[in-house]
């Protein structure tokens, strides 16, 4: 019986002790929680504090920068929305967070202004392009291509590409252009080559489609013979659809151009040859 | 009164000075001048040889006769021989380029050479340069069947008569030389 007693005894003491740890177990658990909660609240205060400071720097940089493009602006802008700036609610950082969200709003504001402006600028492009009489079909085309890598997305733009695409065709359907003194030459030398085949048709037909690019077969040429400073001797003066026959007759070219002279279309209206030495 | 008349001498002679700086032009522009003129006379060269050959469409050569023509000044003549005859012939020369177009052969080929300055382009007193350029030109006619019926070799002389003339274009005065033939002699005509 006495032994039965001690038993009880021992397990009484052994439950107690065991509740007591369990007590002091659970109060140092509880007190460790609760040293983490404040420290992670405190890390991300902090973490949110660097961000605005940071968000702040780099907006504050776009709106001074007046050298980066549209493309960065954006990219810039998207990466500090990303940051939700809105969620994890700081009073204390809240006058800081309104700074950042108004700097956003003036650097959208500057990318709306900077676009608007590229839009303006590739329009006035394309009205030159369209009205530029002596660009040939390829400088056309790689004019074009620079414009449209800027990808605006505005419909006037986009209906003033269509425009200049079509011109650009029409001009490859023409077979060019004379956009240059050298074009000019090209297109006589084409036409010696081709009388030297002796083919009068083809050679006509050549003539024929040079001349559309004059104001008409009468356009004057003159061909300088002599030039010393103020002296300028000129050979008799001629016509180009006299002239472009009498490269067809003599089958050979002696001369090379020296100026072109457009009206206000772009056709040309007095051509100036220099002779060869 | 010696003074008086010294003044006038100085006065006459600066006025009539600019005339002799125009007359004295530098060798380079003489020698522009020069092949101008050979130049007109290798264009008629070339003209001929178009308007002679049979393959040159009807349009075309009357169109080359026009250009040929204008070469010349208005009434020169262009003087035929033949090996056939001792005569020569004068043409007014759009009737010889006609003539030339119509020739009774099946094929014409006629090439000019030598085509030098016999004597140089020398300034007359109303300003004009005249100057004589000659020739040599080979004449060849065939027959579809006979092959090559008639040729022979003309040395020609040409006389070349060049002005400096002045007209507005595009609102420029322009100052030319404007260059044109005169009658063409035949010198002598052989076999080759």
């Amino acid at each position: 019986m006495k032994k039965q007693e001690n038993v009880f005894v021992l397990n009484h003491k052994l439950r107690k002790a065991l509740n007591m740890a369990a007590i002091l177990a659970l109060a140092v658990f509880m007190s460790g929680s609760l040293t983490s909660c404040n420290g992670s609240k405190k890390m991300a205060k902090k973490e949110l504090e660097n961000r605005v400071e940071v968000a702040k720097q780099r907006l504050t940089a776009i709106l001074d920068s007046e050298t980066i493009s549209i493309e960065d602006m954006e990219h810039e802008l998207n990466e500090i929305k990303s940051w939700n700036f809105d969620t994890p609610k700081v009073r204390k950082l809240q006058p800081q967070i309104d700074e950042v969200k108004e700097l956003m709003k003036q650097v959208d504001q500057k990318i709306g202004k900077v676009k608007k402006q590229q839009i303006e600028e590739v329009k006035i492009r394309l009205y030159g392009l369209l009205n530029n009489k002596t660009m040939g079909a390829d400088d056309l085309e790689r004019e074009l291509n620079e414009i449209k890598a800027l990808n605006i997305k505005d419909s006037e733009v986009n209906k003033l590409i269509k425009q200049v695409e079509d011109r650009i065709k029409e001009l490859r359907e023409d077979g060019g252009i004379i956009a240059t003194n050298a074009d000019m030459d090209a297109y006589f030398n084409q036409v010696v080559a081709l009388a030297k085949t002796g083919n009068v048709e083809t050679t006509n037909m050549k003539i024929k489609d040079i001349l559309k690019f004059f104001t008409s077969p009468d356009a004057p040429l003159l061909i300088i013979v002599y030039k010393d400073n103020d002296i300028v001797d000129y050979d008799k003066p001629t016509t180009i659809g006299t002239y472009l026959n009498y490269l067809k007759d003599q089958k050979t070219n002696n001369n090379t151009t020296h100026s072109i002279e457009r009206d206000n279309y772009g056709k040309i209206k007095l051509v100036e040859l220099l002779k060869n030495k | 009164m010696k003074k008086s008349i010294i003044l006038l001498g100085i006065i006459l002679l600066a006025s009539i000075m600019p005339t002799f700086a125009q007359d004295d032009i530098s060798p380079e522009r003489k020698q522009a001048i020069d092949s101008l003129a050979l130049e007109k006379v290798r264009d008629l060269s070339r003209y001929i040889s178009i308007i002679g050959n049979k393959e040159t469409p009807w349009s075309e050569a009357n169109r080359v006769i026009d250009r040929a023509t204008e070469l010349f000044m208005p009434g020169s003549k262009m003087a035929v021989s033949t090996l056939h005859s001792s005569t020569v012939q004068y043409h007014e020369v759009r009737e010889y380029f006609n003539r030339l177009m119509r020739l009774n052969y099946d094929r014409v080929e006629i090439e000019w050479y030598n085509i030098e300055y016999v004597s140089d382009l020398v300034r007359q007193p109303d300003g004009t340069y005249v100057g004589v350029i000659t020739i040599f030109q080979r004449f060849q006619a065939y027959d579809i069947e006979q092959g090559l019926v008639y040729q022979d070799v003309t040395k020609k002389d040409i006389t070349v008569y060049v002005k400096r003339k002045e007209t507005q274009i595009g609102g420029r005065l322009i100052g030319f030389w404007d260059v044109l033939l005169g009658d063409i002699r035949v010198k002598e005509t052989t076999k080759q």
